[in-house]
């Protein structure tokens, strides 16, 4: 695989991750395996480029105190725990030779309905004024997750929940990082400010710190377990990745956040069609062979 | 007297015989060289042009088989399952070789027991027939992943099409080429040269060849492979350390 190709490609996630703010690792899997990187290389090698994203996303919003240490220490201990399941999971497949069916079945399910729900929100906003809503714990509880055991208090998001919550939450992303190569903030973050209630500004700060950790460990269990991961690889991308998204963050300033979220949720959906296409139409191969 | 002539006459002629041989197995019919007996996967390795010379000092026709090292390979074969296509059947082959290509001076006009030789000496498409490791009845379906396993290789370059040529410099000095692409396995790859004639075989030669990886590659991969564990902890670092190089170039 040509160097330069993974560094354009690193280039352009990196681009679209500074114009829609987004990690973009739900992009960069697809886009290495389309390319003909095998999936489980594909998988290893985004969660080591996760770990530099969380590590230089979480800096700046730890500078500013957006950083919940207590709850995401919570959610990485369920992260970690999820991340190895995730990994028996996707050798358990590799070994049925379902891991590549199961990789494009996920991401159509998810970039499909990611995609559907920006495009409709972003579609409905233009047409209604945003209404204003309080930052702070602006939902109610969910009567179920308030009986919960093991409550505890979590002082800077003023939060009184069980710990099993962020665990699990926690959790989730971990097998999401570990059998899809995503950091998974597109849901963790929904989930910590629904289900857990948090700030939004706190919740995305929150999400990023525990992805390292999540994605580092998932790193170390690809690295072990599965030897998928290729560090030159992920070098490029990172690399790439850096310098496209300082030109997504000049860009962005030009372009209406609006508009930037169509943009983003038609290339989702893209990306998703092109996956499902595969899975749909009759192969011109029916027949792959693969060494023991 | 008489008896210890013929005893004599007969351990002379042993002797001549024993000479004779001796001189002819010392005499090689077939002397073949590779141009390196190497092959280093490099970084920016691209595929690589294999040079075979050879001189045979007997009439007769010459082919070249090269093989890579055996390997067990799974056929799987997709299936349409709820509306998707995923893989739902499969059949396991041993000693598969990752690589197979051959080279005959003769292209065509093979007659039955040239064609039962060469066979019988591993040469042509016609041997790479594998055997499912466990045995399956249905001989159709066999067949069908036989031929898949073969078409597959063919796709990926790793098994010819068709045999390539010798190229004869002179009478008895020839030259061939083969292709190894870009994907080519690593591995110890025998090359074996034979000399045939009237559909018998003359002689064979056989030398070595290495394809491995080299350089800054092959000590990463070496690295990744014999202490994983570490070679995990440095790239968590590494992407660690380029997170907070990402962070301060974008302050500045």
């Amino acid at each position: 695989m040509p160097a330069e190709t993974i560094f354009l490609l690193g280039a352009t996630v990196g681009f679209l991750s500074g114009v829609f703010g987004v990690g973009g690792g739900f992009l960069t899997t697809p886009f290495l395996i389309f390319m003909g990187i095998p999936p489980a290389v594909a998988v290893g090698t985004q969660a080591n480029q996760l770990v530099a994203s969380g590590m230089s996303g979480t800096i700046g919003h730890f500078k500013r105190g957006n950083v919940d240490v207590k709850i995401g220490g919570m959610m990485l201990c369920g992260g970690v725990f999820g991340s190895f399941i995730g990994i028996m999971i996707f050798r358990l497949l590799e070994y049925l030779g379902q891991i590549d069916f199961a990789v494009s079945m996920l991401y159509v399910v998810l970039l499909s309905s990611i995609g559907i729900m920006m495009l409709s929100e972003s579609i409905f906003s233009s047409f209604k004024k945003k209404t204003v809503k309080s930052d702070f714990n602006a939902l109610r509880v969910n009567p179920f997750i308030a009986r919960l055991p093991y409550k505890m208090r979590f002082p800077r998001s003023k939060l009184y929940i069980s710990a099993l919550v962020p665990i699990s939450i926690g959790f989730v992303g971990g097998i999401l990082a570990s059998i899809l190569g995503i950091g998974g903030g597109f849901l963790l973050v929904p989930a910590m400010i629904y289900i857990l209630g948090m700030p939004t500004i706190l919740a995305v700060g929150t999400s990023l710190f525990q992805i390292i950790f999540t994605t580092a460990a998932a790193t170390m269990m690809h690295a072990t377990l599965n030897n998928t991961v290729d560090i030159m690889l992920g070098l490029i991308l990172i690399v790439g990745g850096v310098i496209g998204s300082q030109f997504g963050i000049n860009f962005a300033r030009v372009i209406k956040p609006n508009h930037a979220r169509i943009i983003l949720a038609i290339l989702i959906l893209a990306v998703s069609a092109r996956l499902a296409y595969e899975l749909l139409v009759q192969p011109l191969e029916l027949y792959s062979t693969v060494v023991m | 007297m008489g008896r210890i002539n013929i005893i004599s006459i007969g351990i002379l002629c042993f002797a001549l015989v024993l000479l004779v041989s001796g001189y002819a197995m010392a005499q090689k019919n077939l002397t073949i060289d590779l141009a390196s007996d190497h092959v280093d996967i490099t970084t920016g390795f691209n595929g690589a042009n294999l040079h075979l010379f050879g001189v045979k000092e007997r009439p007769g026709d010459v082919a070249v088989v090269i093989r890579g090292p055996e390997k067990e390979m799974t056929v799987r074969k997709k299936n349409r399952m709820l509306g998707v296509w995923m893989n739902t059947e499969y059949m396991s082959f041993d000693d598969v070789p990752a690589y197979y290509d051959y080279a005959i001076s003769k292209q065509f006009g093979f007659n039955d027991a040239e064609e039962i030789m060469l066979r019988d000496n591993g040469v042509g498409l016609s041997t790479l027939v594998f055997e499912p490791r466990d045995a399956v009845p249905d001989r159709e379906r066999v067949r069908s992943f036989q031929e898949a396993l073969i078409r597959n290789k063919q796709m990926q370059h790793l098994f010819p099409l068709e045999a390539k040529g010798i190229e004869f410099l002179s009478n008895n000095f020839f030259r061939t080429t083969m292709y190894l692409p870009a994907n080519v396995p690593t591995g110890e790859y025998v090359i074996e040269t034979l000399l045939f004639r009237a559909g018998k075989l003359i002689d064979r030669s056989a030398t070595n060849l290495t394809v491995a990886p080299v350089g800054l590659n092959a000590q990463i991969y070496e690295f990744a492979t014999q202490r994983s564990f570490y070679y995990g902890l440095i790239c968590v670092f590494i992407a660690v350390f380029a997170g907070w190089a990402i962070n301060v170039i974008r302050n500045q």
